[in-house]
């Protein structure tokens, strides 16, 4: 997995410096629409804001619970408005969460078939209307931008991912998922900045990272506000139907 | 086109603000007009080690002929009532409950079900507590060492593991509640009632002090009830006691674990599909929608709420009774 990522990440570099290189430049796209689609790898995890009489249970989850992985996916508009601006609107789904640290599971008489360790993912998916602001800082082979921006988030479902593991090294899933209970609506914040570098006429490639924070605890309780956010690094394909 | 952009923007902020407004009245939950104790210890509800549940004088066990699934855990249920007063049964549904009725129910998995002397973990307690005509929702959290209970209110999730009684391992991740998940089950009309003491489900045989007896009269003599005669009542059949019809403990099943939803007040009024005992076959449209409730039961998506499994025996029963269905 880490050799995976290091290829990626050097694969992408030389292809940067590449195109820092070539001589093309002051080409960025003036087209007045552009659509895309993105895939958002992150680091997810959830901020907890507990009432002292629930101050226990912060405590005892914060030492219980990690970040995760969880990803975005997208299509998205954009309109230009002027040489330095764009709107862009997304429609998005996304699963940011949290998990469990991977604990050992105590048996009142263990045997070595009985699972040996249990780990717990829960994820919050989302389908989310998001819109931006892409202020373009240059105008070259690589643009430079920052997009602050604001999602309506709807929820899907929260899922229960539990790995259980053996001591042979066997592992298996149990999944479930909850369909209420948590707040349906969210709004969140995002927060961008990227590199946009335009391939043809048509064509363009985004590099964002990204960070997005929810502003409506995903728990309705007013005692115990649990808001999640996550950080990545958003890949876009941008496409215009102008040439 | 500038002027459509700004339309269709507007449009949708108009709609994304109702959506967030409507979100926010179905995720809302009504307000308590008691304010609950921070530990369940405060309640007196048990006497000497708490973990091992032995409970008051003042508080009464009574039981359920077929309860609900909830991921296989045991559940212990209580009422206490206030000094002075008692219950009447005069139909099958719920008895009408006085003010300061406490409602306990408390969930527990054995180490070892195949030898329960092994010990138990207790994972949660749920209060129901009614003042001025009103029910009132808590639960309580059970420590590591058991020797106590926290109210919690954003719910929690607690990996647990037992041997089941089969002699197989279990892990799972059980889900107690939030404020609002105890809600949705447990409102009718945008008011919180009592669920599972319908006077049909108390009125089966039970064993006090090594024999067994009636439940509503073991009620009546420890005065939880006024005089009542169990003959005058329907019985909800034990889904499990196979002397009953296919049918009659299918739809049992449906009753306890279903119909709380699934009836004219209920969260999932709006489908059409009443799942409650004493509603006829054809008014409960049950025929009518056996593969969706086959297939939403199998994937786990129904119960809509309160598992995080599927109870395969449950699920085995309601398919079998599906089946004779035209």
């Amino acid at each position: 997995m880490m050799l995976m990522k290091r290829n990626v990440l050097s694969v992408l570099l030389a292809f940067l410096l590449h195109a820092a290189n070539s001589q093309q430049v002051g080409k960025e796209s003036g087209h007045k629409y552009e659509f895309g689609i993105s895939y958002l790898p992150s680091i997810s995890y959830r901020s907890l804001r507990f009432s002292k009489s629930q101050e226990f249970l912060e405590t005892l989850r914060n030492s219980n619970e990690i970040p995760k992985y969880s990803f975005s996916l997208a299509v998205l508009a954009q309109r230009r408005l002027n040489k330095n601006g764009a709107v862009q609107v997304a429609l998005s789904f996304s699963n940011p969460g949290y998990k469990t640290k991977e604990t050992s599971v105590i048996w009142e008489s263990p045997r070595p078939m009985y699972p040996a360790f249990h780990q717990v993912s829960f994820s919050y998916q989302y389908l989310s209307v998001a819109a931006g602001y892409r202020f373009m800082l240059n105008d070259a082979k690589f643009v430079c931008y920052v997009l602050p921006g604001f999602s309506l988030d709807g929820f899907i479902q929260r899922k229960t991912t539990m790995v259980i593991g053996y001591s042979d090294g066997k592992k298996e899933k149990l999944k479930s998922a909850a369909h209420g209970g948590y707040s349906a609506g969210g709004l969140s914040l995002i927060a961008a900045a990227g590199i946009k570098y335009n391939l043809s006429d048509q064509f363009a490639i985004c590099v964002e990272p990204t960070f997005k924070h929810g502003l409506i605890s995903v728990n309705p309780d007013k005692d115990s506000k649990e808001y999640v956010y996550f950080f990545g690094l958003n890949m876009v394909l941008i496409f215009s139907p102008e040439k | 086109m500038v002027k459509i952009s700004i339309a269709v923007s507007i449009i949708i902020a108009l709609i994304s603000l109702g959506y967030l407004a409507s979100c926010y009245k179905m995720t809302s939950g009504s307000e308590d007009n008691i304010k609950f104790k921070p530990r369940l210890a405060d309640y007196g509800i048990y006497t000497g080690v708490p973990g091992s549940l032995a409970h008051s004088e003042s508080y009464k066990r009574y039981e359920l002929s077929t309860p609900l699934f909830s991921d296989y855990a045991e559940k212990q249920r209580l009422i206490r009532l206030p000094v002075g007063s008692s219950l009447t049964a005069v139909t099958d549904e719920l008895p009408k409950f006085p003010d300061n009725t406490i409602i306990v129910k408390t969930f527990f998995y054995y180490n070892n079900k195949t030898d329960t002397s092994k010990g138990k973990k207790i994972i949660e307690t749920r209060l129901l507590i009614k003042s001025n005509d009103k029910w009132n929702a808590a639960t309580y959290i059970w420590n590591h060492q058991q020797t106590d209970a926290n109210l919690i209110s954003a719910g929690a999730d607690v990996p647990l593991n037992w041997i089941d009684e089969s002699g197989n391992p279990r892990v799972i991740t059980y889900h107690i509640p939030n404020k609002t998940e105890c809600g949705m089950c447990h409102r009718n009309r945008d008011e919180i009632t009592v669920i599972g003491p319908k006077i049909r489900n108390l009125n089966f045989d039970v064993v006090r002090n090594g024999i067994m007896k009636n439940q509503l009269e073991y009620l009546q003599n420890v005065g939880i009830f006024t005089t009542v005669d169990p003959a005058s009542f329907s019985r909800l059949p034990d889904w499990k006691n196979t002397s009953f019809s296919l049918e009659q403990r299918a739809r049992a099943y449906l009753d306890v674990n279903c119909g709380h939803c699934h009836n004219n007040g209920g969260l999932a009024s709006h489908t059409s599909l009443v799942l409650t005992y004493q509603t006829s076959l054809t008014d409960s449209r049950i025929a009518d929608k056996k593969k969706a409730i086959e297939e939403l039961m199998s994937n786990g998506a129904m119960p809509f709420i309160g598992t995080t499994v599927v109870d395969k025996e449950g699920l085995q029963l309601v398919k079998s009774y599906l089946q004779t269905l035209r």
